[in-house]
């Protein structure tokens, strides 16, 4: 029981999303940070992600029930009422709402439900009507950094903007990998997703090469805003031609095989970028 | 309509504009642009002494009187020769552009060097350079035999990222122009730079993923490639060896090398990317308007 609940909350989206609000907040408290700050923000925006998963599951349970990948969700598996997801889902938001207003500040508790609200209203029923979805989705996917960087300092700056444009980048190849290997399922719950309407997969390797390669100048960025050394500079390079890479491949076999060796190599970029990022700063 | 003589015409055109990009650009770069102080005449000569700036200044008209002269004999010789009516206009066109181009430099002297004046001289050369290469693509043997028509299914369409492409690269010939001519700092340059290289480097990754059969299109693309890469590199040195003289009073001859070699590769890259896009706009074909064409067909 206890870890259905668990399963509802989407654990390992919640850790990948907390990792980025943790990159944020380091970079927004560079002239010094607290440790009670630092893990309320980190609470806060774990309970709001995981609220957020959870009304999500709620409100897609019966097209889940139809695709393979989550049809043995909790809720479409029926190990969880919808009643009781979307009584556990709403006060895991509202505390992680609390949890931000209170131990961080205000700003960030906006912030957090701008992202639970762009992600549940606009995202999640658009998923339906239009393959334009994923570009309004990777808006809420993109705030974690900004959400840690305005509990540390209080403001959004062009530093918060600059990880906010990389993350936004890196999840149209990645989520495009998703659809592509899922395109069936999809299909079959009546998700629009790109993979899916784009049937020769034209459009969707076009996409995934554009993305992938504005991501190696927009990855430059946090160095020419003095951010990171040149160390980062260098990573970020190698890693964004090897993201380059996966995509040119995908355009050039088109295969589910190729669309996991994106789905890989965006895996692999993002805890390495960060890892550059958070080990080559001018100011530690 | 063939005229191989003209198509050599053209290429030669094409090759003295780009050594009057050069000539240009080595002016900016020795700082030499008010080294003579009249217009047209220099120091009231046709033939002035040339020492000093004087070789650069009037060195460069000296070019672009001669590059003048032969946009005037391509105009009639198109006019004459040539049976496409547009291609006719194109040639009277390159004439008007050489002669503003002529006007400008005219300004930029009396005026002493206004800036608006002196971005638009440095942009309509490197127009008027990607006017005279596309002038002798259409009439090369080549662009005779045809188009080989492709179909485009995919969005954003290769049509409007060739498009959006070439205008970014003028938008960064501008950026660079600005700066040469201390409008504004490096940062719009450098940051214009970072996206004219991911989108150039999309169109060719567009065009070798899906076109890869068709001759033209890849031939083009690697060109781009290549000239791309060449020009990130030229600019990097160019900007390294500039930081390394910052506060000297004239220019190191390895930044004025660097920089003068920087302009013309981006002349090349206009060039090449209003070449491609010219390509793209001939052989590829939306799906809606033209699978039923009985003249479609594939490049493979």
């Amino acid at each position: 029981m206890v870890a259905d609940y668990i399963a509802l909350t989407k654990p390992r989206i919640t850790w990948l999303i907390l990792m980025s609000t943790g990159v944020g907040y380091f970079f927004g408290a560079r002239d010094g940070w607290t440790w009670t700050v630092l893990l309320h923000s980190v609470i806060g925006t774990g309970l709001i992600a995981s609220g957020t998963a959870g009304l999500n599951q709620w409100w897609e349970y019966e097209s889940d029930s139809k695709m393979q990948r989550t049809e043995d969700r909790p809720i479409p598996a029926h190990r969880i009422s919808p009643r009781n997801a979307l009584i556990f889902a709403t006060l895991l938001s509202l505390a992680g709402f609390l949890e931000l207003w209170l131990g961080a500040n205000p700003l960030t508790a906006l912030l957090g439900l701008f992202t639970l609200a762009t992600y549940l209203f606009i995202y999640t029923p658009l998923k339906r009507v239009t393959p334009h979805s994923t570009t309004l989705g990777a808006i809420p996917g993109a705030m974690p950094p900004m959400i840690g960087y305005a509990a540390a300092r209080g403001a959004i700056t062009l530093e918060a903007w600059a990880l906010f444009a990389i993350l936004f980048l890196w999840q149209f190849p990645h989520f495009y990998a998703i659809a592509w290997m899922y395109r069936e399922d999809y299909s079959r719950a009546g998700i629009k997703m790109l993979p899916v309407v784009d049937q020769n997969g034209d459009s969707t390797v076009r996409q995934i090469l554009l993305y992938s390669i504005l991501l190696v100048p927009v990855s430059m960025l946090p160095r020419y805003l003095g951010m990171t050394g040149n160390i980062y500079l260098a990573g970020a390079l190698i890693l964004g031609v090897m993201y380059c890479y996966a995509g040119f491949s995908i355009a050039k076999n088109r295969t589910r095989m190729y669309a996991r060796r994106v789905l890989l190599a965006s895996i692999i970029y993002l805890p390495v970028l960060y890892c550059l990022m958070l080990g080559d700063r001018p100011h530690v | 309509m063939g005229n191989l003589w003209l198509h050599r015409y053209a290429v030669l055109l094409a090759v003295c504009t780009l050594f009057l990009v050069i000539a240009g650009a080595s002016v900016t770069s020795n700082q030499a642009g008010l080294s003579v102080p009249d217009w047209p005449l220099s120091y009231g000569q046709v033939m002035p002494e040339m020492k000093g700036g004087v070789f650069f200044e009037h060195g460069h008209r000296m070019v672009a009187s001669a590059v003048g002269f032969l946009t005037i004999i391509l105009a009639i010789w198109l006019w004459r020769a040539d049976d496409r009516p547009w291609m006719r206009k194109l040639g009277w066109l390159a004439l008007a552009a050489v002669i503003l181009q002529g006007l400008l430099g005219g300004l930029t002297v009396r005026y002493l060097l206004p800036k608006p004046v002196s971005i638009a001289h440095a942009c309509l050369a490197q127009l008027f350079f990607s006017l005279t290469v596309v002038i002798a693509m259409f009439t090369s043997p080549a662009w005779r035999n045809g188009p080989v028509y492709v179909q485009d299914t995919g969005w954003p369409s290769l049509r409007f990222v060739s498009l959006l492409t070439s205008l970014a690269v003028l938008a960064q010939v501008a950026l660079g122009a600005g700066f040469r001519h201390r409008a504004f700092g490096v940062t719009p340059h450098i940051l214009g730079a970072m996206l004219v290289t991911a989108l150039l480097l999309l169109l060719c990754a567009f065009v070798l993923t899906q076109y890869g059969s068709h001759s033209i299109l890849r031939r083009s693309a690697w060109v781009l490639i290549g000239i791309t890469f060449l020009q990130v590199l030229l600019g990097i040195a160019a900007y390294m060896a500039r930081l390394t003289v910052l506060n000297a009073v004239a220019p190191s001859l390895a930044a004025v090398v660097l920089t003068v070699f920087h302009v013309a590769t981006g002349a090349l890259t206009m060039a090449a990317s209003a070449a491609i896009t010219v390509q793209v706009f001939r052989n590829v074909r939306s799906r809606e308007r033209d699978v039923s064409s009985p003249e479609f067909r594939t490049a493979s």
